[in-house]
């Protein structure tokens, strides 16, 4: 588990940035979701261990970022939202400067830092004073020097590019629905400090809704699946849905196709619209 | 990526050749490897921050113009004792000795040569972290506030050690060389150790000032200001003072010209204008103020959180 929180809360005076709460990160890319004030940057900057909750349990890579800060931040790569680059100096030395600070040795530090800005797709403007660069350059120099000293989680937020081709174990917060939709395997979303929806992109359990669709008509399967105690929605000609959140479900789906004679030409997991889940979350009732 | 090779048929094989004998190269974009390489702890990042920041200090890599100011203050420091070695070296015993130069007369007038110096460039250690952001990634690291500081401190101090404590030694050691410092080897090594701790007294505390001023903006002409400010003003508070009331002795401490100022003739042998003080308060003046401008240039970055 990469990050682990249970009834976290961080207020900061009488504002409550995060309130109670719980989520657990796993492996793969884990996008934070929220309007603003939701408390995705509160949650970074805790897990950094740059702030301490007032309550509740944090665990980052095993540690306590409050009391192992250093040692966690260590293995942690951070681009943050602002452009917090220096004009002045070249990209590559740079992100030179940046792995040393996070501990490698100089020839290791150059050979990453050329390797990791080549491949963020900087090339020969890398030699180029920041300042000069566009913020699309700008936003891969922050990728780079988040991923040179190969760290074991990344957090991004709120990145407009690059996040395409991020085999890690990253947790970006985000605004773009469709990036994030396109990238990650799972969503967090947050409304005021606590966790609103918590779901694995891709996966069955988002919706429970199977598609199905037979050679003929339907009718017979759907009512058989009824018959079962299965929901059935929007029945029409040889397509149905069929609401099926488990495998018992899927049995019982199984047996009335068998029992129907049904010939089943495709049976899929309906994946949820991010879109629909975030305003779901968001614009829910308390 | 690409498995596309020039000279070869379309099934892949060298024109005219057997495809199966010929094994076929491949082109694989691996992106970024993983690094199972050694890594450092905190103690390397100050270094590594360290050091850059001195570079910084010093200009280099930097436009010619950022060489000017700390290349002029070397010389200015080097000056008088280059100088006054010179001169020993060149002229009759009896006419070296009408020119002296002891090291607590180099040290006040190089503390002038400090003062612009940290005026002028301290400021370049802690103002361009803040005022770009980069700090939100030094503290993203695993570096905290309180490492941040001491890399950055180490930075300062070792640039105005070369300032306080290089020509201070040269002078030392020079003047024994040519017969003008204390009898014996024994009395020569403590000598040189009191002028090092002289010039180290000199360092810290005009570290301190620099890296306060710096921590209260991001703006280098305003941290230059502050520092002009803080050392003046205290030495003027404190001559105003001492001509309106019947002040203690110990006030003069308050001033940042005087305090390390007594310390170093305090360590040199000597005592300065405070010389009715203990020097046990002398020190603690001076701590004093080490940890209170320290204490505000960590109470300042403590409060920095990623934005």
């Amino acid at each position: 588990m990469r990050v682990r929180a249970r009834d976290v809360v961080k207020a900061y005076g009488h504002t409550i940035a995060l309130d109670g709460f719980t989520v657990e990160v796993d492996t793969g890319v884990t996008g934070l979701l929220g309007p603003n004030g939701a408390g995705k940057t509160t949650l970074l900057t805790l897990v950094l261990g740059l702030a301490r909750p007032e309550a509740g349990q944090l665990e980052v890579l095993g540690h306590d970022p409050a009391s192992a800060g250093p040692t966690v931040r260590a293995r942690l790569g951070y681009s943050p939202e602002r452009d917090v680059l220096p004009p002045h100096v070249s990209a590559a030395d740079f992100v030179v400067h940046m792995a040393r600070i996070h501990g490698l040795p100089v020839t290791a530090a150059r050979t990453r830092a050329a390797d990791t800005l080549r491949w963020v797709g900087l090339g020969e403007d890398a030699r180029r004073p920041l300042g000069t660069l566009s913020t699309g350059q700008r936003q891969r120099t922050l990728l780079a020097q988040a991923l040179v000293h190969d760290p074991d989680l990344v957090l991004l937020d709120e990145p407009t590019a690059g996040l395409d081709p991020l085999e890690r174990d990253v947790l970006v917060s985000s605004h773009l629905l469709p990036e994030i939709e396109r990238v990650a395997d799972a969503v967090v979303v947050l409304r005021a400090g606590r966790v609103a929806a918590h779901h694995l992109l891709g996966s069955d359990q988002a919706t429970g809704e199977v598609r199905i669709e037979v050679d003929g008509d339907a009718g017979g399967l759907a009512a058989a699946c009824t018959a079962r105690g299965l929901t059935v929605h929007d029945q029409h000609a040889g397509r149905l849905r069929v609401h099926a959140p488990d495998d018992r479900a899927l049995d019982t789906l199984r047996d009335a196709a068998v029992a129907t004679g049904a010939s089943l030409r495709r049976v899929q997991r309906e994946a949820p619209a991010l879109a629909d889940l975030y305003h779901a979350a968001t614009l829910g009732g308390p | 990526m690409s498995d596309a090779h020039p000279g070869r048929g379309d099934d892949g094989s060298p024109d005219g050749g057997d495809p199966a004998a010929q094994p076929r190269a491949r082109l694989a974009d691996l992106g970024v490897a993983a690094y199972d390489g050694p890594r450092g702890g905190v103690a390397v990042a100050v270094a590594a921050l360290a050091t850059h920041t001195a570079r910084r200090l010093l200009g280099l890599g930097r436009r010619p113009r950022a060489k000017l100011v700390p290349l002029a203050v070397l010389a200015l420091a080097y000056i008088p004792a280059v100088a006054f070695l010179g001169v020993a070296v060149l002229v009759p015993e009896e006419l070296s000795a009408l020119l002296t130069l002891d090291v607590r007369t180099l040290l006040s007038t190089i503390t002038v040569a400090v003062a612009v110096f940290v005026a002028l460039t301290g400021p370049e250690a802690l103002c361009p972290d803040r005022r770009h952001g980069t700090l939100t990634l030094y503290f993203a690291s695993g570096l905290s506030p309180a490492t941040y500081l001491w890399a950055k401190a180490a930075a300062v101090a070792a640039v105005l050690l070369a300032v306080t404590l290089g020509p201070a030694l040269l002078l030392e050691a020079g003047s024994a060389l040519v017969g003008l410092g204390p009898e014996g080897a024994l009395a020569s090594v403590a000598r040189l150790g009191r002028v090092a701790a002289a010039g180290a007294v000199l360092a810290g505390v005009y570290t301190a000032v620099g890296l306060a001023a710096a921590s209260l903006t991001d703006r280098h002409a305003v941290a230059s200001g502050l520092v002009i400010a803080a050392l003046l003003g205290s030495n003027i508070g404190v001559g105003l003072l001492d001509a309106a009331v019947a002040a203690p002795a110990w006030l003069p401490l308050l001033s940042l010209v005087t305090a390390p100022l007594e310390l170093v003739d305090r360590l040199l042998g000597t005592t300065g204008e405070v010389a009715g003080v203990a020097t046990t308060r002398v020190v603690a003046a001076n701590l004093g103020w080490l940890a209170v401008l320290g204490g505000l240039a960590w109470w300042r970055h403590d409060r920095v959180r990623p934005s």
